[in-house]
């Protein structure tokens, strides 16, 4: 009795313990910022009057600098900051004003007043251009302020709660979100001239327009949210491109999308499932990355995306669950997690850059991971992307085409190479090298394969024994799963012919004495499938082929991926698309060992084609040195 | 403000002054049948609460006068164990939280019948006002008595309060009146009218009127700029009436039926820097007519049955919206008819049983709810056995909880039990195990984009054990209490942030466990004319998230909820001047459920005086009072944002005949 009364304290001394609370790990990295420093504006929690300014460098981390540099809050609910000419602009909405501070000091310039002692303004998003700053309001105005004198020098009415505000082609832009109304938004752009600083047009829009972006062709991106549906608990939501010279919308697309950020060519957006980051080239609107982190970093709540324009770097704030303390996240442009910061502020919103506006190139940070150096060849098979991927121009010549292959091998974002089908191939050289790692994976092709559309290539590796450069070494062959268990044939050989017009079917035949023909799909690729800058008029390719099929699952076409060791077959965050430089195999198929490799040739290692997917052909985004 | 407030009590005391009184045959006052099941040690209050099978609190009127509490509110948060959530001044809404398990889980009552609100699930607390208030009881758990209903007998916690009867010191009419007037344009005038209308029956009718500008000065600290700000948009009026008709020993046993009407309207005041915009308003009407008939059937048998009929209609208004109105103006208007049927059977002389039925039906139309306007019938059973013998009390029994508009249908188990351990020493114990349930509100299920209809109802298991120490000798008695309790919760209806920060949701994902211990004492003594009343008290709370173990608010403390507090209530009386100190003790507390030392509240203190006199005129009293709240002028902020009044001061006058 007394031993279980004795264990019976014990085990509440015990549990006591055990309660203690946990506190966010703060890894903070300044370290890793080099000579970059960030400002992040976290917005609080309406109505506490807890808006904070956090600042990090590599020396220093304040978490609120305005508090420290000022000896005040903030305010309520900031909602938008802007560095601009040494100055940093904050729209604090709910206290009604909007903050100027000097960048460096962080002390207040001036506290810009908006609204009166009976009505809020509620300032909501900030613009700059040409020594003005143009402010949008929830009650629906739109206010320019000279960055000399400091305060509203005019104010011009537009449509209902605007959101966003953004500057493209001499004009600027408003969203007029209607938010304030539930079920009966707006569903307008204003167009303001910036010279008159009038209302020239509205252009109509998907109802509950928010959050824009511009690239560097100044086309608008604008998310629509529409109207909120209480049976599904969700929005159905639009991402409009608008063309600034004719004001009009140019495309829709019906995507998931709560927020956009743009580096200038792509479109970064994010939905509703709130930890997933879709990248899209802003050129076309081709989704070439369905999740741009790729190292399974965990992210609660994406609450904002800002990218560093000096080197891409990707900073993501997580919100975690709006009402305790978020964190910010900083990738490369890879997706691959270069540093973070916790504990943060409450809905951390915005990072915006010191001398973001001075670009200095001396400050060039070095990304993670390397791309390659040059591309030696760029041998593709007739397919339905070559001549798009990369896109072929009247008069290009080989060299020109393997120039514009490099450049999209460069980062992940930057769209993809085609290798065609069969036996179509890349060859590129890393200087310097790629160690052998011993087990460990040692690089990694990047495609565009998710589940159900795998597009498997052999890759071969080769080190410059000779040291001249040029790939004339001996090539050996990453022996994959599909190599071990022998369901490969090799020296599979096929050749394709010239079509009669550029646009006509191609035909082939192979050294089985098949032969067929290569459909097209038009209305999706209408351009010629045969590589327009060669001479000859017939390629013939020889290779490795894997055996495999297509299965038909649920009305459509399904390429399931072969295990590991290929290029383009398992998604880019799965693990088995790695490859280890231990794998390769010599031609009798007996492993080789090797210090390091030099040149890298991935070769498409399937020949099948389907109805409304066309041939399986190897796409990649780049190859990276892990 | 002044002019109006004179007028009301010149009026007030020239009506009292002449009025003839006629002598009644007997002097009555009205009690309530007694429970005839029990053997009780004595039958104090103190030995009331010293047998009860669960730990409870009350203050008696003398008590709640000396705490200077013109609301139920501010009375209870001298109580062990209740933690109030104000948001600040003098109307703002006020709920409380005992034990941590937040303010859905306690059950108001008026005089036994449930005070409900299917909109919120809460009840404001600061509507509730003292005036004519006999006792304020909070039980924690199970209640000794079996005649009571089934929904009081299946909340966590039950807050009873109990109403003044009338009582006539030889005449056929009672008058008892209450003028206050204090800082900040306070000022509140109250008066009952008792009669007894035959040798049965009696009747009183009171009648409650207060208004406060509430425009007391706080200091907005801003890093260095501090600044002394008056609360603006923060008046707070109110009236109120009320009619009650009770008789005992009638055919149909002991009757009461009150008529209640209320009407207030107040400002909400804001705290944004540097923002001076303050455009919110509410009002809230709220009427019921409730009755309850006991009668005893047999010797042996009791039926109890209470009616209950209440409509309310509240308005939120603010002025200062950007959308195509320019305001918000919500309505909602709340119906209930509630009816209850409770039988107890002696089945021996120490062992009874009762079972409870209850029925309600409950609507409320909004301009903000989704598609349907909410709707709920809902039935409440409990079926419980109580044995009372010499040196031990055990109560036991289900409670069952069934609602037509949502799929809940569960059986919710109870034990509790009192032993009179060393009945020489009087020492009891007492343990207690419950599982309490929370259905979720119309607010949680249907309120525009908020609401999700598929929420499960909010369970609590609460287990507490303790013990009671109490003494008397002849005009002393004293007693001392410590209790342990753990509550785990499950199933938390919590707003959870959905897609967007917009987009709140309401679902099933909380985990709290709550535990600590309650300890506190009870003094009171009189010798010859001078007496003393003495409670203290001291609550460590540990209430913890335990909803995700890799959360980041895992195993912290919840928000708004002080590990430590504490409560004084001294009370002195000599022949007819008497005067009291209280205080009102927090410790350190988190606005935000992440602990983190950015959202460290500071701990606090709040002390209160008020002294007495009491005359006496031919046959009536007069008591005129001064009262200082919050002596010391502490600030402090129980809700972010919204800061509590520094000191004010009152006068005041009672006059009873």
């Amino acid at each position: 009795m007394k031993n279980r009364l004795f264990l019976y304290i014990i085990l509440l001394a015990v549990t006591a313990c055990s309660d203690d609370p946990l506190f966010l790990d703060n890894s903070n990295n300044n370290a890793a910022l080099q000579d970059q420093g960030i400002y992040v504006l976290c917005e609080g929690l309406f109505n506490q009057n807890n808006s904070t300014l956090a600042y990090f460098d590599k020396n220093s981390t304040e978490k609120n600098i305005y508090y420290s540099a000022n000896n005040r809050k903030l305010g309520d609910t900031a909602n938008d900051i802007l560095y601009y000419d040494n100055k940093i602009y904050i729209a604090v909405s709910v206290s009604d004003y909007v903050e100027v501070i000097d960048a460096g000091s962080c002390k207040s310039i001036k506290m810009i007043p908006f609204g009166s002692e009976t009505h809020s303004a509620q300032p909501r998003s900030i613009a700059a251009y040409q020594d003005k700053i143009y402010v949008c309001c929830y009650d629906g105005t739109v206010c320019r302020i000279d960055t000399a004198a400091l305060s509203i020098e005019k104010s011009i009415k537009v449509g209902r709660n605007p959101d966003d505000i953004a500057i493209a082609n001499q004009k600027i832009y408003v969203s007029n979100s209607g938010g304030l109304d539930f079920q009966n938004p707006d569903n307008t752009i204003s167009v303001i001239d910036i010279n008159s600083f009038t209302e020239i047009k509205k252009i109509q829009v998907h109802p509950n327009p928010g959050c824009m972006a511009t690239d560097s062709d100044e086309r608008l991106f604008v998310v629509s949210r529409g109207i909120y549906n209480q049976q599904t608990n969700s929005y159905d939501t639009r991402l409009h491109i608008i063309d600034t010279d004719k004001d009009a919308v140019s495309n829709t697309l019906n995507v998931d999308v709560t927020n956009i950020a743009s580096d200038g060519s792509n479109i970064y957006l994010y939905g509703e499932s709130k930890n997933k980051v879709t990248v899209m080239e802003s050129a076309t609107c081709q989704i070439y990355n369905n999740s741009f982190i790729m190292d399974g970093t965990q992210i609660e709540r994406i609450y904002g995306i800002d990218i560093n324009p000096r080197n891409g770097d990707v900073y993501i704030c997580d919100a975690i669950d709006y009402v305790t303390p978020g964190s910010i996240f900083c990738f490369d442009k890879f997706g691959y997690l270069k540093f973070s910061f916790s504990n943060v502020g409450i809905n951390p919103n915005e990072v915006v850059f010191a001398n973001a506006d001075n670009l200095n190139s001396s400050i060039q940070q070095q990304p993670l991971f390397r791309t390659p150096t040059a591309v030696l060849a760029y041998r593709p098979a007739p397919g339905q992307f070559v001549n798009e991927m990369p896109l072929y121009k009247e008069g290009d010549n080989d060299s020109i085409m393997r120039a514009k292959c490099l450049e999209k091998l460069s980062n992940t974002n930057s769209g993809y190479v085609s290798l065609g089908g069969f036996g179509g191939s890349i060859t590129v050289a890393f200087v310097p090298g790629i160690e052998n790692k011993a087990d460990d994976y040692d690089f990694q092709i990047l495609g565009n394969a998710f589940t159900g559309s795998a597009e498997p290539g052999i890759i071969r590796v080769s080190a410059d024994t000779n040291n001249n450069g040029i790939a004339d070494d001996e090539w050996f062959e990453i022996a994959g799963s599909e190599h071990l268990a022998g369901n490969i044939t090799p020296n599979y050989t096929v050749t394709y012919l010239r079509p009669e017009t550029p646009t006509s079917p191609i035909e082939w035949s192979d050294n089985n004495g098949a032969n067929g023909i290569m459909d097209r799909l038009d209305s999706f690729h209408p351009q010629p499938y045969y590589p327009q800058w060669i001479e000859e008029n017939s390629i013939t390719v020889s290779g490795t082929l894997i055996h495999h099929n297509l299965e038909y699952v649920s009305g459509q076409w399904k390429s399931y991926p072969k295990d590991w060791g290929y290029a383009d077959n398992q998604s880019n965050n799965n693990e088995k698309s790695k490859i280890k430089i231990e794998w390769a195999t010599d031609l009798d198929g007996n492993p080789v060992v090797l210090e390091k490799i030099d040149f890298i040739e991935i070769i498409t290692a399937v020949h099948l084609q389907e109805d409304l997917i066309g041939e399986l052909s190897t796409e990649i985004s780049s190859i990276i040195a892990l | 403000m002044i002019k109006k407030f004179v007028h009301i009590a010149y009026i007030t005391l020239l009506f009292c002054l002449s009025y003839n009184k006629i002598q009644a045959e007997e002097n009555n006052d009205i009690l309530t049948g007694a429970d005839i099941a029990e053997i009780l040690v004595n039958d104090t209050e103190m030995g009331i609460k010293a047998n009860a099978v669960t730990s409870s609190y009350s203050m008696d009127n003398k008590k709640i006068e000396a705490t200077g509490a013109l609301q139920v509110s501010d009375a209870l948060k001298f109580f062990s164990g209740v933690a109030i959530k104000d948001y600040g001044g003098i109307g703002g809404l006020k709920t409380i939280s005992v034990r941590g398990l937040g303010a859905s889980h306690t059950a108001v009552a008026y005089d036994g019948i449930i005070e409900s609100n299917m909109q919120t699930g809460q009840i404001d607390l600061g509507r509730i006002s003292t005036f004519q208030v006999n006792s304020i009881r909070l039980v924690n758990g199970t209640d000794n008595n079996l005649l009571q209903p089934a929904i009081l007998s299946s909340s966590a916690t039950t807050l009873n309060v109990e109403s003044s009867k009338p009582i006539f010191t030889g005449n056929r009419y009672s008058i008892n009146s209450s003028l206050r007037y204090g800082s900040f344009g306070t000022a509140s005038a109250m008066l009952a009218l008792s009669n007894r209308l035959s040798e049965k029956w009696a009747s009183t009718l009171s009648a409650e009127w207060n208004e406060s500008e509430g425009n007391y000065p706080y200091t907005q600290q801003n890093g260095n700029m501090s600044e002394v700000v008056k609360r603006e948009n923060s008046d707070t009026k109110r009236i109120k009436t009320d009619i009650a008709l009770m008789a005992d020993n009638t055919i149909l046993g002991n009757i009461t039926i009150r008529g209640y009407l209320h009407s207030s309207q107040q400002g909400l005041p804001t705290n944004i820097l540097y923002n001076p915009v303050t455009s919110e308003r509410t009002w809230n009407n709220d009427c019921f007519v409730q009755g309850q008939i006991k009668k005893n059937l047999t010797e042996r048998s009791t039926l109890l049955v209470v009616g209950k009929y209440s409509y309310n209609h509240s308005r939120y208004l603010n002025t200062d919206v950007n959308n195509s109105l320019g305001v918000t103006d919500n309505k909602y208007i709340q119906q209930q008819s509630y009816l209850s049927a409770v039988a107890r059977y002696n089945l021996t002389d120490r062992l009874s049983a009762s079972v409870a039925e209850d029925i309600s039906y409950s609507t409320l139309n909004g301009n903000n709810f989704s598609i349907l306007k909410p709707k709920r019938t809902q039935l409440n059973g409990a079926y419980r056995i109580k044995y009372a013998g010499e040196r031990v009390v055990t109560v036991t029994g289900v409670n069952h909880i069934y609602t037509t508009d949502i799929d809940i249908n569960r059986v919710s188990p109870f034990v509790a039990t009192n032993i009179h351990l060393f009945p020489r020493h009087g020492i009891n114990i007492r343990a207690s195990v419950k599982e309490a349930v929370r259905i979720p509100t119309f607010n949680d299920l249907y309120f525009e984009q908020v609401g999700r209809r598929d929420l499960r109802p909010e369970k609590a298991r609460l287990y507490s054990a303790g013990m009671v120490w109490s003494k008397n000798y002849r005009d002393t008695e004293f007693m001392l209490y410590s209790d342990f309790f753990y509550n785990d919760i499950t199933d938390k209806i919590t707003a959870v942030p959905g897609k967007s920060i917009a987009l709140w949701m309401m679902r099933n994902i909380g985990h709290t466990i709550s535990r600590g211990f309650e300890n506190g004492t009870e003094l009171s003594a009189s010798y010859n004319d001078f007496s003393i009343n003495l409670s203290a008290s001291y609550t460590y709370q540990r209430a913890m998230d335990k909803t995700n173990p890799a959360g980041t608010t895992y195993n912290h403390q919840l928000a708004y909820t002080p590990r430590h507090s504490g409560s004084v209530i001294l009370t002195l009386q000599n022949k007819n001047t008497g005067g009291s100190i209280n205080n009102f003790a927090s410790g350190a507390y988190y606005s935000n459920s992440y602990n983190g030392k950015e959202y460290r509240m500071p701990s606090y203190s709040e002390t209160g005086v008020s002294v007495w006199h009491n005359f006496s005129v031919k046959n009536s009293t007069i008591q005129l009072r001064a009262e200082v709240i919050n002596l010391f002028d502490t600030r402090y902020e129980l809700v972010t944002n919204y800061p509590m009044p520094g000191r004010q001061f009152r006068i005041g006058t009672n006059i009873t005949l």
